[in-house]
């Protein structure tokens, strides 16, 4: 029997020009169909996004388990606008995700209201 | 028949309570749907929120309307109160030329947390007690 191998991606720099995705539950998008401060929380210590070099928001939509699709709206920003709001950016591939990207840095009022005003929404969901 | 404020300016008299305090509380009460949601609501693993820090974000948010009618007959603009990080609340208030972002933490011994800034280029920020800073946070809204 073989064992199975998971993939060792190389850890990237990630330029500033660049995207990050991020998954947003429909809780976290507001009447008028604007994204809340809430989508920009840390778990765990940092903020888990996708880098666009490797995923597309279609492919951001598709993670996590547990709920479905259609509950989740899809988010970019600009790397560099990011880390203009002193937030490190991390490439940190996991084997099942090459995309897999840390935000690191103390996600404050000031930092989250801004992180929900420069987000674009890429795929929106029906509001319920 | 002599009018009893015959003689005397009419004043109008000043309301005890601020005009919008029947939707401020209305506001507060439909927040607490958030109770119901439990931990992981967000499929990201968030943490739920109790009943405790939603009566705290309530009380912070009638005592400090209250406060600012009574002393200044400020109104307070209607807020979104959201859902924040690790069990905490958010007011988050959107003017035509201000908006702020206050968080209301999960611990009763921590700071509040704010964010707000103006078409002009006010910025207002930093984290306080929620005892000293309400009405205060609330009259920069309306300036």
């Amino acid at each position: 029997m073989v064992d199975q191998v998971s993939p060792v991606w190389e850890r990237e720099s990630i330029p500033d020009g660049d995207l990050l995705h991020r998954r947003v539950h429909r809780k976290l998008i507001n009447a008028s169909g604007g994204i809340r401060a809430g989508a920009f929380t840390d778990y765990k210590g940092d903020m888990s996004t996708d880098w666009s070099k490797y995923a597309s928001p279609q492919e951001t939509s598709r993670r996590g388990t547990g709920f479905h699709r259609e509950e989740f709206a899809v988010v970019s920003i600009l790397v560099g606008e990011v880390r203009h709001l002193g937030q490190l950016v991390e490439h940190d591939p996991l084997p099942e995700n090459r995309a897999h990207t840390n935000v690191i840095g103390e996600k404050n009022a000031e930092v989250r209201l801004k992180l929900a005003r420069m987000c674009r929404i890429v795929i929106t969901m029906e509001l319920v | 028949m002599v009018s009893r404020s015959q003689g005397r300016r009419d004043i109008p008299e000043r309301s005890a309570e601020p005009p919008n305090i029947a939707e401020v509380e209305s506001a507060i009460q439909a927040a607490r749907a958030m109770l119901d949601w439990g931990d992981d609501w967000d499929g990201e693993g968030s943490q739920g929120y109790s009943e405790e820090t939603w009566q705290r974000a309530g009380d912070f948010l009638m005592s400090s309307t209250r406060e600012l009618w009574h002393r200044h007959q400020g109104v307070v603009p209607m807020p979104e109160i959201e859902p924040g990080p690790n069990g905490s609340l958010d007011f988050h208030w959107q003017t035509e030329d201000r908006e702020m972002l206050l968080n209301l933490p999960a611990e009763q011994d921590e700071l509040l947390d704010f964010y707000g800034d103006s078409s002009a280029g006010e910025v207002i920020k930093g984290r306080a007690h929620a005892s000293t800073v309400g009405p205060w946070l609330l009259a920069w809204l309306i300036r």
